[in-house]
């Protein structure tokens, strides 16, 4: 099998690829040009970015992570409301490394002349357990994770410093109520993007299509801000900002969204996986819209006649055929019709082979202590699953199992559904799991500093002598800002 | 070994001892006045486009008191400036304060001043490092900005006499955008000789003369002294310049009134 091995490029090499791309995403206004401009960027490789071995004292490699992607200036400007849509649901490991999102924020907020907003948010199926989400969970419930503080406790803390950070829990509308189907319109044709205007509050915007032969939406809010009154934040049309209320109108700044998934197994019993899959970079665009509760849940049951991300909406006479596939489909017309986020970060500091959120019995989660990140969430998660969770989940591999030839797409056996979610993303043109088209960029934390300072001072001192040449220099110069941490 | 540490103003540390001699008919009073030279040097270099200049204010003081050393660094280049590291090799027996790091005017807090070992790159020469970012992940968010400045004040002290060589210096930093290291370092004419002396004690004695009046200056041991005259204790006139022991006979006697002298030693 010929699978891409991880490559320490030469950084020189690196940067110079990046820094190309990364300017022409930054610069693109509007997420179709930013999207237009990724692919364009991308012709030649696609770059998953790792950190080994990261400890807390280190930011959790967050700071490192982003180092090598040219830094967090590539993505976020200073006046931007920068969204962190993260994983929430669950309990334990089952929710976004409270750490690693702080690392974030401290990075976000180091951005000189910062004036922007930072809020934490997602989607919580039927409300989520009370102490036992992201947002919320008590001590108890923060196994394999970060101890501190849950995110509700951590934008407290930010607040208590006068910083702008906070959480919004998109099933709940600023006032406390159910969010779910606010606005609701059905559309007359399809497919169609019903938007919501801002002027009139909270609200949500909506793409209506067909998936699998079946009528389907995603949605993706516009929301008061947590931190400023009278300030919409306007996920739609690739991100705006409305103050004025509704007389107002688009301010010049920006909304930038960064997914910050888990490193999960859906399913609760080892051994097994779940019809969706890995819980992951993919299955991040679940909690990006609406989610009603189904009656009953996980059914290929209608909400005001369309299908939800988490209904079976792909089926054949009247029996799910391939749920992972389908979520991989969902995510890619997420990012093509609803928005692109600017980046997708994965904290696996603990990866639940075993188990999305139960914290026992002991072994259901592994200290994996890294963390990946990527501008499109497939290959994200091929590498993520492959190298990170799969020495301990065999069935997240999604090298196991490939369908075999002339068999359908989707697979009924334990190994191939986080497969499927990726091929679903393909398919629409999101992302690659071809070893020639990606390449890993890889920092380990425990790597002891091969390159000092001295060395670079003697290099220049034997330089100036006689004794060296500039190339010698430079050479331990480049080994210096390489490896030392 | 890693230090971080503040200094009080230069201004506060300046040594002066003063005193003066006056002369008012027949009353006579002894004092002495030492103050160092204030007149800073101006050093350039450049390297792969970026500047980088190193100046000392003063070059000769009293042991134990500062010579103030500041170091500025424009980015030339078309991009910013990553893990921006400036390392002075300071001859031992120095002591090494930092009062200052800014960047662009603005301060910076979160850099790291390291010490490294004796002779570590130069024989008998501790390397003291200003790094404004540490590599690889650059978190402490310092990067230079094309055409930004950075501004790196210390001082420099001793607490025994002596004249201290500096020779060596250099920067290094990364270029991400033509993904090039960077560095630069001193040249000869970048060299600079500081001393730090002891105070030398000295005295003025007063006496009629039949053209003046006649002021003798004795020190010990013997040092260079400016010789200076006021009427008012505000305005002083030179009078002379001269090694110790040595005579001056102040002619000017005509003008009458309170003349006070003081001798200003010059290290």
């Amino acid at each position: 099998m010929n699978r891409s091995q991880p490559r320490k490029i030469d950084r020189r090499e690196f940067l110079r690829r990046y820094g190309i791309a990364s300017s022409a995403l930054t610069l693109s206004p509007f997420f179709l040009s930013r999207l237009d401009a990724y692919s364009q960027t991308t012709s030649s490789l696609t770059r998953v970015y790792r950190v080994t071995n990261v400890t807390e004292s280190q930011g959790f490699g967050i700071p490192a992570l982003l180092s090598l992607m040219g830094g967090i200036g590539q993505f976020i400007n200073p006046t931007d409301i920068v969204v962190i849509k993260a994983n929430g649901q669950w309990p334990n490991q089952g929710y976004t490394h409270t750490g690693c999102i702080k690392a974030v924020i401290d990075t976000i907020l180091a951005i000189p002349g910062f004036s922007g907003e930072i809020i934490i948010c997602d989607n919580l199926q039927t409300g989520g357990t009370v102490g036992a989400t992201g947002f919320d969970a008590g001590a108890n419930s923060r196994n394999n994770n970060w101890p501190t503080y849950n995110w509700n406790q951590l934008a407290s803390n930010y607040r208590s410093q006068g910083k702008p950070v906070a959480t919004r829990n998109w099933s709940l509308t600023a006032g406390g109520s159910s969010f779910l189907a606010a606005g609701w319109t059905a559309p007359t044709t399809l497919p169609s993007f019903i938007s919501w205007n801002p002027a009139n509050g909270e609200g949500w915007g909506r793409y209506f299509f067909s998936c699998g032969g079946q009528p389907t939406f995603l949605s993706c809010p516009v929301f008061q801000s947590p931190l400023t009154p009278g300030r919409l934040i306007d996920l739609q049309n690739g991100g705006g900002v409305w103050e004025g209320g509704a007389s107002g109108g688009y301010t010049t700044r920006r909304v930038k969204v960064i997914c910050m998934p888990t490193l999960n197994n859906h399913s609760a019993q080892p051994g097994s996986q779940d019809a969706a899959g890995v819980t992951s970079a993919i299955k991040c665009f679940f909690g990006a819209t609406e989610i009603p509760g189904g009656a009953p849940a996980h059914t290929c049951a209608l909400f005001n006649g369309f299908y939800a991300a988490h209904g079976y909406c792909q089926i054949s006479n009247g029996i799910q055929t391939n749920f992972g596939q389908t979520i991989g489909m969902l995510a890619a017309s997420y990012i093509q019709n609803v928005y692109a986020p600017v980046l997708f970060i994965t904290g696996a500091i603990y990866s639940g082979w075993a188990s999305r959120g139960l914290s026992a019995p002991a072994g259901t989660a592994v200290a994996t202590n890294t963390v990946l990140a990527c501008t499109n969430p497939v290959t994200l998660d091929y590498v993520s699953c492959r190298d990170v969770i799969s020495p301990y989940a065999p069935w997240l591999n999604p090298d196991n199992a490939q369908t075999p030839s002339g068999t359908p797409l989707y697979q009924t056996d334990q190994t191939n559904n986080t497969r499927q979610q990726m091929l679903g993303c393909i398919n629409q043109g999101i992302g690659t799991i071809n070893p020639q088209q990606f390449e890993i960029v890889t920092a380990d934390c425990n790597a002891a500093p091969s390159g000092t300072r001295a060395a670079v001072e003697q290099k220049i001192r034997d330089f100036k002598a006689g004794n060296a040449s500039e190339q010698d220099v430079k050479n331990a110069l480049q080994n210096y800002m390489q490896t030392n941490q | 070994m890693l230090c971080k540490i503040t200094c009080r103003p230069i201004s506060s540390m300046h040594p002066i001892v003063s005193g003066l001699l006056r002369h008012a008919g027949q009353t006579l009073a002894v004092g002495l006045c030492l103050a160092g030279p204030w007149a800073p040097r101006l050093f350039a270099f450049s390297s792969d486009g970026s500047l980088l200049t190193r100046s000392f204010s003063p070059t000769a003081v009293l042991t134990n008191s500062c010579i103030l050393v500041t170091v500025n660094f424009t980015n030339q280049d078309t991009a910013a400036l990553r893990g921006f590291c400036y390392s002075d090799q300071i001859p031992s027996g120095l002591s090494v304060t930092t009062i200052a790091v800014t960047s662009s005017g603005q301060a910076v807090t979160n850099y790291t001043v390291e010490a490294g070992t004796n002779s570590e790159v130069y024989a008998d020469c501790t390397p003291y490092r200003w790094i404004l970012e540490q590599p690889a992940g650059f978190f402490q968010f310092n990067s230079i900005a094309p055409g930004a400045t950075v501004q790196i004040v210390y001082a420099l002290s001793s607490a025994t006499p002596g004249t201290f060589s500096l020779q060596q210096f250099s920067w290094m930093g990364f270029d991400p955008i033509s993904t090039n290291e960077v560095f630069g370092y001193s040249e000869t004419a970048d060299e600079q000789e500081l001393s730090f002396a002891t105070q030398p004690a000295c005295w003025l004695i007063g006496a009629r003369a039949s053209n003046g009046f006649l002021v003798q200056l004795n020190s010990s041991p013997a040092g260079n002294f400016a010789l200076e005259t006021s009427i008012d204790l505000s305005s002083w006139t030179p009078l002379t310049t001269n090694t110790s022991p040595f005579a001056f006979t102040d002619t000017n006697q005509a003008l009458g009134g309170i003349r006070s002298y003081r001798a200003r030693w010059l290290p």
